[in-house]
């Protein structure tokens, strides 16, 4: 029996438990790597490359930790420094269409189908589109800030340990980028504002 | 508390993320300011319209990072693994500096002072070119983890050299062993990696 034939099941079991944990968590990665790019392709990329890294530094994980938290750091790290190397990451409108090589046509954004009456439907698309533009408004550090608290509804400490910075600091953004979102859509959309909520 | 410090606390109160004397506090500025008041109604109600943003699923799913993942690196290794290796520098400073050492002699060292056989009287420089100190054993087999008693181990010197042992004593070469187990064939020890790969079992 040789060293290699101990290790090899052991790797595998690793290669099984990380499987595990993209597809458990591949949506959710997803959805906020989407949130912050503002866009389905650097979204695919973020959350692409995210996992790549976190593959690569799997033995630094924590298993006393949920895997998320220790994911979302790099996610957003890896964001924060794309955004900075890139300046602003391209947006896509709402109406945007995309086509495939193989001639396939959608939106850009694949929003969920909530089936409301039509009238809800225009009203929906209008306010999610207006959130989702006013999020791109924000500076990423804000952007993070508040899709992590408000969108993933995690607390300030999970946010400030992905962020790698204090409460105090994830307060002010989080506080700053929900006023700048605000006055971003009372400009734009005063009305949809007043409304406050969608049905 | 005025209402600079109150506005600049609305978003934390609201998440409920402050200590629950300063919540109160706020909470009592509330009820007597109306412009706090109004400033913390449309902080709640940007906060309602992120909370319902619906989620968004990806075109693709996780196959195709499952894909790249393994095409991109080499598997996983344990933190067990990194620990160790944190540790072995220590290891290998000594190795360096015998190894140093044996350059430095090497090098000024006058070749003819090594007889070709024992002589009946060794000069102290003689002595000290073939003292065990300055002619280790390899590398590989001095380092390794599974093996601590090659660290006393020294090579055979034509000075030192006793009598061959009987040949009947001595353990088998032909005897298979397990690396883990103590005992390893001399002419198998270059085979075992010097970097022992510890298994640990899934928490």
């Amino acid at each position: 029996m040789t060293h290699t034939a101990v290790l090899k099941p052991m790797d595998e079991l690793i290669q099984r438990e990380f499987d595990e944990l993209v597809y458990k968590h591949y949506q959710q990665a997803y959805n906020i790597a989407y949130r912050l790019t503002g866009n389905t392709a650097d979204a695919e990329d973020l959350v692409q490359e995210a996992f790549l890294r976190a593959y690569r530094f799997f033995d630094r994980y924590d298993r006393s930790m949920p895997f998320m938290n220790w994911f979302t750091r790099i996610l957003t790290n890896l964001y924060i420094d794309e955004y900075r190397r890139r300046g602003r990451l391209r947006t896509i409108s709402i109406d945007e269409t995309y086509s495939t090589d193989d001639g396939e046509e959608g939106t850009a954004l694949d929003l969920p189908d909530l089936s409301p009456s039509p009238m809800e439907q225009v009203l929906n698309k209008e306010y999610i589109e207006a959130i989702h533009e006013g999020l791109q408004h924000l500076s990423p550090e804000f952007r993070v800030a508040v899709v992590l608290a408000d969108l993933e509804g995690n607390s300030y400490e999970e946010i400030a340990e992905a962020m790698n910075t204090s409460i105090g600091t994830v307060r002010s953004r989080i506080h700053r980028g929900r006023k700048q979102l605000r006055d971003y859509i009372q400009k734009r959309h005063p009305n949809l504002f007043e409304r406050g909520e969608m049905k | 508390m005025n209402c600079r410090y109150v506005q600049s606390r609305l978003s934390a109160y609201l998440d409920c993320e402050l200590s629950g004397v300063e919540q109160q506090q706020i909470r009592s500025h509330l009820e007597q300011c109306i412009e706090c008041s109004i400033e913390l109604e449309t902080l709640r109600r940007t906060k309602q319209m992120l909370r319902q943003m619906p989620s968004v699923a990806s075109r693709r799913g996780p196959e195709h990072v499952l894909l790249l993942v393994r095409q991109s690196a080499p598997a996983p290794r344990r933190a067990v693994l990194i620990r160790w290796r944190a540790t072995r520098w220590w290891q290998y400073a000594g190795g360096f500096a015998l190894a140093a050492a044996i350059a430095f002699w090497g090098a000024s060292d006058d070749k003819t002072t090594t007889p070709t056989t024992p002589p009946d009287t060794i000069s102290s420089t003689t002595v000290i070119t073939n003292s065990p100190m300055l002619n280790p054993i390899p590398y590989h087999e001095m380092f390794s983890a599974y093996r601590p008693s090659a660290l006393l181990s020294v090579r055979k010197s034509p000075y030192y050299s006793t009598p061959p042992p009987d040949s009947s004593l001595m353990p088998s070469l032909a005897q298979p062993s397990d690396p883990l187990m103590g005992y390893q064939p001399a002419s198998e020890w270059s085979s075992i990696p010097i970097e022992p790969k510890i298994v640990e079992s899934l928490r």
